[in-house]
């Protein structure tokens, strides 16, 4: 992708994000944004079978030791 | 130095217990070397000389009348100032948080508390433990004691500053990249990231849930050990927290490395150009000095540095974003700029860009552990390619590394520590990393000791005069 094409992408992102970005922090940022794509193609560029768990798995337990310790009820 | 500083945790504790020294001297020695040293060094936010001596003095008392609450009782040290401290300002180093004071101690310091040990206040950080050195954030950035013109690295730049200049034995830090480690490596300490889950993150404010560690940084390895016995425990309120039994992490110490087996990672130095050759030419003698202790060191081949830092950052980035969101919509201004950039690229990580980083930080952690620790008992690696870089040439790319090569074990989530193997010509700290299995906290400790014992880079210590002049060595 293009330098051009990628502005657009960070334009995009940056309005859809509310960010403020300074006027001579601009292409620093977008260097940034660049960066960011680049390691978004690492981690996609594998064999990624869906039976592949992602490493945070939930655990239920987690949970539930901690309502026994605390002896509270949620927040939530 | 005087010679208190020069002290150990278990010498200290030793003095304590045939009464040649009392903790309320002690800790009184270690104020006066802050109140001496903070204004060039800028390594603690907020000292508490007050509550420090009151708790010495109730150690002291204790100890005295024959309770003795166990290596940590009336050994002074600090805390990042992240960690949450009842009744202590817990900062971030923020301009979001300057008077907020926490009801509670997180998980790790009651711990420590509860073992005796005596409290001197708060550590610098880099603010919110992200970014870089900033003027801009509540306090000023920590500085390096070897050379104050160059940083201590961060983010538990403070912590390193502190232990380096001997105002304290052991400060509490945090490890999201290497907050530990970089800081231990650029000041020339012991700093140790334990497995993920061994040290309880409640009450320490997140940068990255997932990649979180917390852990102590020392002057010698023997001081980390103890350290860590008095922060390392199961907390069931903290979901990451692992239910697996606690060992004396001091057991190993004097074991030695003789035919064990241990793989140095041979291409990260090679993958980045900007390599200091000093560190290179350190790094090959301390694989040296292991083989002459009786080790079988070999090279190993692990992906990437870049592979891993992508994997690592995309999930420190989505994770930080979350946690800091609305603070960047409603008051960016209160954050350093090199805080709030580093937070606001967490907008551009896509939502399945971070699931696919989780994914693959889980092919990789399996790889390592099957791979490379099924084949070796321990790993080492350099710690940075670089030496601490000076303050006036900070980067200006907001998520640069500054030569840090510890993020890899973030991702696997391994118990990892950075210790001393030499000095630059210019006299800053050069440091690799030993790594472990999984929970083999005592291992590493095991090898480090042996390195530390065949080695003399203990006895070098940034030669500190009273006031502003500081000189390396």
């Amino acid at each position: 992708m293009d330098d051009a094409a990628l502005k657009r992408q960070y334009d995009a992102v940056v309005e859809r994000a509310g960010l403020q970005i300074p006027k001579d922090r601009e292409e620093t940022m977008f260097n940034t944004y660049k960066n960011v794509v680049s390691w978004a193609d690492i981690v996609r560029n594998r064999p990624r079978p869906a039976t592949l768990e992602p490493s945070n798995g939930y655990f239920l337990e987690t949970v539930t030791r901690a309502i026994a310790a605390s002896g509270e009820k949620s927040d939530v | 130095m005087s010679d208190i500083k020069a002290l150990s945790i278990a010498e200290l504790g030793k003095a304590y217990r045939d009464r040649s020294l009392s903790p309320v001297e002690a800790t009184k020695d270690a104020l006066a070397t802050i109140s001496a040293h903070n204004e060039s060094l800028c390594a603690f936010n907020t000292v508490v000389p007050e509550i420090a001596l009151e708790r010495a003095a109730k150690a002291e008392q204790e100890l005295m009348s024959g309770v003795d609450l166990g290596p940590m009782h009336g050994i002074p040290f600090g805390a990042k100032d992240i960690y949450d401290t009842a009744g202590i300002l817990t900062s971030c180093q923020s301009k979001l948080r300057p008077d907020v004071i926490p009801d509670s101690n997180a998980h790790s310091v009651q711990k420590i508390l509860d073992g005796g040990a005596v409290l001197l206040g708060k550590c610098a950080t880099i603010e919110f433990a992200t970014g870089g050195p900033s003027p801009e954030t509540l306090f000023p950035p920590a500085r390096n004691p070897w050379n104050t013109d160059h940083v201590p690295g961060g983010s538990s730049s403070g912590s390193g500053a502190a232990v380096a200049s001997g105002m304290t034995r052991m400060a509490l830090g945090s490890d999201t990249g290497g907050s530990i480690r970089g800081p231990a490596a650029y000041c020339g300490t012991v700093g140790i990231k334990p497995t993920y889950g061994r040290v309880s993150r409640r009450g320490v404010f997140p940068l990255s849930f997932t990649m979180d560690h917390c852990g102590p940084l020392s002057w010698s390895v023997e001081d980390a050990a103890i350290s860590l016995n008095g922060m390392a425990g199961f907390d069931p309120l903290d979901p990451a927290s692992a239910d697996v039994p606690t060992p004396d992490f001091t057991a190993n110490l004097s074991t030695g490395v003789k035919g064990m087996k241990i793989g140095y990672v041979a291409n990260w130095l090679d993958e980045d150009e900007n390599t200091n050759p000093e560190i290179r030419a350190a790094i090959t003698e301390a694989k040296n000095a292991l083989r002459a202790e009786g080790a079988i060191v070999e090279p190993v081949t692990l992906p990437a540095h870049d592979v891993y830092h992508a994997c690592g950052r995309m999930i420190i980035l989505a994770e930080c974003y979350a946690i800091h969101e609305k603070d960047l919509m409603e008051r960016p201004e209160l954050y350093g700029r090199p805080t709030r950039e580093r937070l606001m690229a967490g907008a551009f990580v896509r939502g399945s860009d971070y699931v696919e980083a989780l994914r693959m930080r889980r092919e990789m952690t399996h790889w390592f552990n099957a791979e490379v620790l099924g084949q070796y008992d321990m790993v080492i690696a350099p710690a940075t390619s670089l030496p601490a870089g000076r303050f006036d040439a900070q980067p200006n790319d907001p998520l640069a590394l500054s030569g840090y090569l510890t993020v890899p074990f973030n991702v696997t989530g391994s118990p990892a520590m950075s210790v001393c193997c030499g000095y630059t010509s210019e006299g800053l700290p050069i440091s690799m990393q030993i790594v472990g299995k999984p929970f083999d906290e005592s291992g590493v400790f095991q090898v480090g000791a042996a390195y530390e014992r065949a080695t003399d880079w203990r006895s070098q210590r940034p030669r500190l005069a009273d006031g502003d002049a500081l000189a390396a060595e």
